[in-house]
């Protein structure tokens, strides 16, 4: 393989070339370390925010990967966290911040004008809202099209009518199957908060024999649609649109889907504070946000965003005008409230499904 | 001569490096655990009160312990005729099925699930076959469920069992059946009664190895299981990573370690059987060594009793049994059980050349982006030749430091040997986990995060106990009379160590290095902690993007190192078929004289 050699030739002359350059902008400016999901999202991130970024400011991004919350708090602990920015879990981001362990944002030291266009609930002391992705209906398409396919939660459940193995979220990862077994068990929307535990598990205890996975990833979930071991499930939206572009045999529907969103949060001690406020301010303005989801199947929080992303990319996505008013936004504040023994909703859920779990 | 106190101290003294090591970032952090159980402020036994009075936590523990005993169980069942067949045949069968043994490691753990899902699935190869077949009209369910998961942990359970073994099976004169045929025996009962309580050390080594590594498994029972394969260590990790509960999670660690640790304490005993007095040595001896042949005896004389006939019956078979055809079904036998391990990396092949972005069987097309994609981007590269730089380190020191510490164990008689023992095996099942967040806190303090030596070290702890494990079995089969010979001919303690124990135990120590190697280059959680920015691994890069994706070029990295690892094994072996050729052309070239 000749080809090799002449790539390593050609990444050793980039980075002396290189190297010198943004080592001399580096101490201009300083740096701001980035910690995102990896893979192919950190991929479009850093095509649509992270180079711009640096390209704009000056400030060099160092990247990292997987902000999860064992990591999080390690770092924490010890007072002096590698990573300034971190794209948070919004179960995580609600512990984190009623424990003080974030800085606080100075919204006065950034411009306002961009958090404005941004929804209000988004906009926290210690964190920014990033964009919004959601849970959908998706089924495979070798038995149901979108004609005679589920269409709400209530199908879902419904094996008479659509018959076939399921696919659901597992009880104790991030996204719960809860809102959707009350949602399928005749719950209105509007009156799904505070969750009835207790017809939840009922309801999915009618499905749970025909319930083949119980996905703890995103990954998971499409994986089981794709190759059939299930036919009607629980999907990550960004992932299955993604499969379906790519000639997947999914589909779904976006009546009564569940949406939720990850959160920019700056970790407590950080060293470089200011940079880590410009770069969120950097994320949520229009242009930032459009290039993103030019690239990747994430729902926008900025409301002009739209202006800048052409129709039919658009409307794939989940904060689509047409789209949000069918979907379900979880309310992640409820899950942290901690009742009176000083347990969290997100506890009491965990609890419930290991018992539920072994029956 | 030494005398016995200046012996005892040269013995003691082997377990220094091992101290050195693990006093500082192993221990210590462990104590700390065990001390975050007992509350942050003060000393409360209040974590310890939730766990025991939690069912539910005690019940996935014994439901852990169950499932980790069956694989051992299953491990020892597959993995026994693979072993004794590798004994059996040439060097250059054995070195093929040694390969095809370990090739599963080489392979990322999400592929592996995947590859499995793919043959075991609803429309999966085995179904789909067996409904071609016509014996079944509904598909069985084979996958994410508790038999996917015990298919999917045996499958990578194996070596641990079939290295160890197999070392210790090299140790014994397989001349003995021969005896005992000439005897009289079959050749089964000759197995039977002979090879197999000589190699209980292997096989309880093997066991033991099986048995700790899956107890400490939490991504595979979470990609093959079922709803109710949950296994102790995903209930811990649970309750660090969202529950936020590190007290009770502390004190559910010290109880695995305790009750891990009375089992290693058990396993300590059962490896000293000659010179064990207490009650489960005697116990293991009259089982294991006298008891076959009390019941030999006893059956004997029953069948006598029985069959007046029978002796002459068996008279007239033995003379007409081919010797040849002896050992057929145990070949057969392992070669089937070695084509199962294979096929699933089969299914890596058309994978790592599909031309879509998601995994799917059989591919829609082809392409080599997978491949292209690797080579051509720096964040492959670079974490591939870490991963290697990290686990030659870790190899090497791992060897240099549990070679010694296993002699110690073994030969050497001090107080605390048991207690020191399980110490160095207890990383198998300490939670990593935990492990890593302890070490982290460390780390941070001395500046070795994201440095390769760093994570070198841990690794070097993490494989230690595979090492001792191993190197102890094969000390064990070593002929003491041989260190005796070297001994009172002259030769110190060293010398007699390095010429005459150490090349007896190259099996063995090959077999280390191989586990040792292999531990440090899969290693994710590690890594996840202790790699920072700077000395990303391999596999930290391939568990990337999990949230969202399993990305193809994982399938491209796994075929492409189970390539290498084929390549090397015929390279290797290159320059002795050239040999070979050599001489059967100057044979040929005398008769024709």
């Amino acid at each position: 393989m000749q080809l090799k050699p002449v790539l390593f030739a050609i990444g050793v002359a980039t980075i002396a070339v290189l190297g010198p350059v943004s080592l001399a902008v580096a101490q201009d400016k300083g740096q701001v370390v980035v910690a995102s999901w990896g893979g192919t999202f950190q991929d479009a991130l850093r095509e649509a925010i992270l180079k711009p970024f640096e390209r704009a400011t000056g400030i060099k991004v160092v990247e990292a990967t997987g902000p999860q919350m064992s990591k999080l708090r390690a770092m924490l602990n010890t007072g002096s966290p590698e990573w300034d920015v971190a794209e948070v879990l919004p179960g995580d981001f609600q512990q984190l911040s009623s424990e003080g362990l974030l800085e606080r944002l100075g919204y006065t030291a950034m411009d306002r004008s961009v958090f404005a266009e941004l929804p209000k609930d988004l906009v926290q002391p210690f964190g920014v809202g990033t964009y919004m992705y959601s849970t959908v209906i998706a089924f495979n398409t070798k038995k149901y099209t979108q004609a005679n396919g589920p269409k709400s939660w209530a199908d879902v459940w419904d094996l008479k009518k659509f018959p076939g193995p399921r696919s659901l979220n597992a009880g104790n990862g991030p996204v719960p199957p809860i809102e959707a077994a009350l949602l399928a068990d005749g719950v209105a929307p509007e009156n799904l908060y505070p969750l009835d535990f207790k017809r939840a598990y009922a309801a999915l205890a009618r499905i749970k024999p025909n319930v083949v996975k119980w996905a703890t990833t995103a990954a998971m979930q499409t994986e089981a649609l794709i190759s059939g071991e299930a036919v009607i499930g629980m999907a990550s939206h960004g992932r299955i649109q993604l499969a379906k572009e790519q000639g997947a045999p999914v589909d779904y529907v976006w009546n009564q889907a569940l949406t939720d969103s990850s959160w920019w949060a700056i970790l407590k001690g950080a060293k470089n504070v200011n940079n880590a406020q410009k770069f969120i301010e950097f994320a949520s303005r229009p242009e930032s946000q459009a290039a993103l989801a030019k690239l990747f199947i994430i729902g926008p929080l900025n409301k002009k965003t739209f202006d800048l992303i052409p129709e039919n990319r658009a409307k794939l996505l989940p904060t689509y005008p047409d789209n949000l008013a069918k979907t379900i936004v979880v309310n992640r504040e409820w899950w942290a409230m901690k009742d009176g023994s000083g347990k969290s909703n997100l506890e009491i859920n965990s609890a419930l499904w290991n018992g539920w779990v072994l029956q | 001569m030494l005398s016995r106190a200046s012996h005892r101290m040269g013995v003691v003294s082997l377990l220094i490096p091992a101290a050195l090591l693990l006093l500082p970032l192993y221990l210590y952090p462990l104590v700390q655990i065990a001390f975050h159980s007992f509350g942050t402020q003060g000393w409360s036994i209040a974590n310890y009160i939730e766990l025991f009075s939690d069912p539910f936590i005690l019940r996935v523990l014994y439901q852990t312990f169950r499932l980790a005993f069956m694989i051992a169980v299953l491990c020892v069942l597959v993995g026994y005729p693979i072993a004794y067949a590798m004994r059996i045949v040439s060097d250059r069968t054995r070195r093929t099925m040694t390969l095809l043994v370990l090739l599963p490691l080489w392979t990322s753990v999400l592929v592996r699930a995947f590859a499995w899902i793919v043959i075991l699935g609803r429309n999966g190869i085995v179904n789909t076959a067996l409904a071609d077949l016509g014996f079944i009209d509904e598909p069985l369910r084979l996958v994410y469920n508790t038999v996917g998961l015990y298919i999917g942990m045996v499958h990578i359970m194996l070596p641990f069992m079939v290295l160890p073994l197999y070392s210790t099976l090299t140790r014994i004169d397989l001349r003995l059946l021969s005896a005992a045929e000439t005897l009289g025996s079959r050749p089964i009962s000759a197995f039977f009664w002979i090879v197999l309580p000589l190699s209980m050390p292997g096989v309880l080594a093997g066991a033991l190895l099986v048995f700790m590594s899956s107890v400490g498994m939490f991504v595979l029972p979470a990609l093959l299981g079922g709803l109710s394969d949950i296994t102790y260590i995903m209930l811990i990790e649970k309750q660090v990573s969202e529950l936020n509960n590190w007290g009770l999670a502390a004190a559910m660690s010290v109880l695995l370690l305790g009750v891990t640790g009375i089992l290693t304490l058990l396993y300590e005993r059962t490896l000293n059987i000659e010179v064990s007095s207490g009650i489960l040595g005697q116990v293991v001896r009259h089982v294991f060594q006298r008891g076959p042949i009390h019941l030999l005896v006893w059956r004997e004389r029953l069948l006598a009793r029985l069959l007046p006939l029978r002796a002459s019956q068996l008279a007239i078979r033995k003379r007409s049994a081919r010797l040849g055809s002896r050992h057929l079904s145990v070949k057969c036998c392992s070669w089937v059980v070695l084509a199962c391990l294979v096929v699933p990396l089969l299914v890596l092949f058309p994978l790592a050349l599909s031309g879509e972005a998601f995994l799917h069987f059989p591919p829609l097309s082809y392409s080599f982006r997978w491949f292209d994609n690797f080579f051509s981007r720096d964040d492959w590269l670079t974490p591939a030749i870490t991963s290697l730089k990290v686990a030659v380190l870790a190899t090497i020191g791992a060897i240099v430091i549990g070679v010694p510490a296993a002699y110690a164990i073994v030969h050497g008689r001090f107080p605390g040997k048991g207690i020191v023992t399980a110490i160095l095996i207890s990383p198998m099942i300490v939670p990593v986990v935990i492990f890593a967040i302890a070490l982290y806190t460390i780390y941070v303090r001395f500046n070795l995060l994201g440095t390769v030596g760093g994570l070198a070290l841990a690794h070097i702890i993490l494989a230690l106990p595979y090492v001792v494990v191993t190197i102890s079995a094969g000390l064990r089969s070593t002929d003491g009379s041989l260190e005796a010979a070297a001994l009172t001919m002259g030769a110190g303690p060293v010398r007699t160590f390095w010429f005459v124990t150490l090349p007896l135990l190259r099996p063995a120590v090959m077999s280390a290095a191989f586990l040792a190697f292999l531990t440090s280059f899969d290693d994710v959680i590690l890594a996840l902690f202790l790699s920072g920015t700077s000395a990303k691994t391999l596999p930290v890069r391939m568990w990337e993007g999990i949230r969202f994706e399993i990305d193809p070029t994982i399938a491209a990295v796994s075929v492409m190192i189970m390539l290498i690892t084929i390549g090397l094994k015929f390279a290797a072996e290159w320059p002795a078929k050239r040999g070979a050729k050599l001489n059967i052309a100057g044979f040929t070239a005398m008769r024709t004289r």
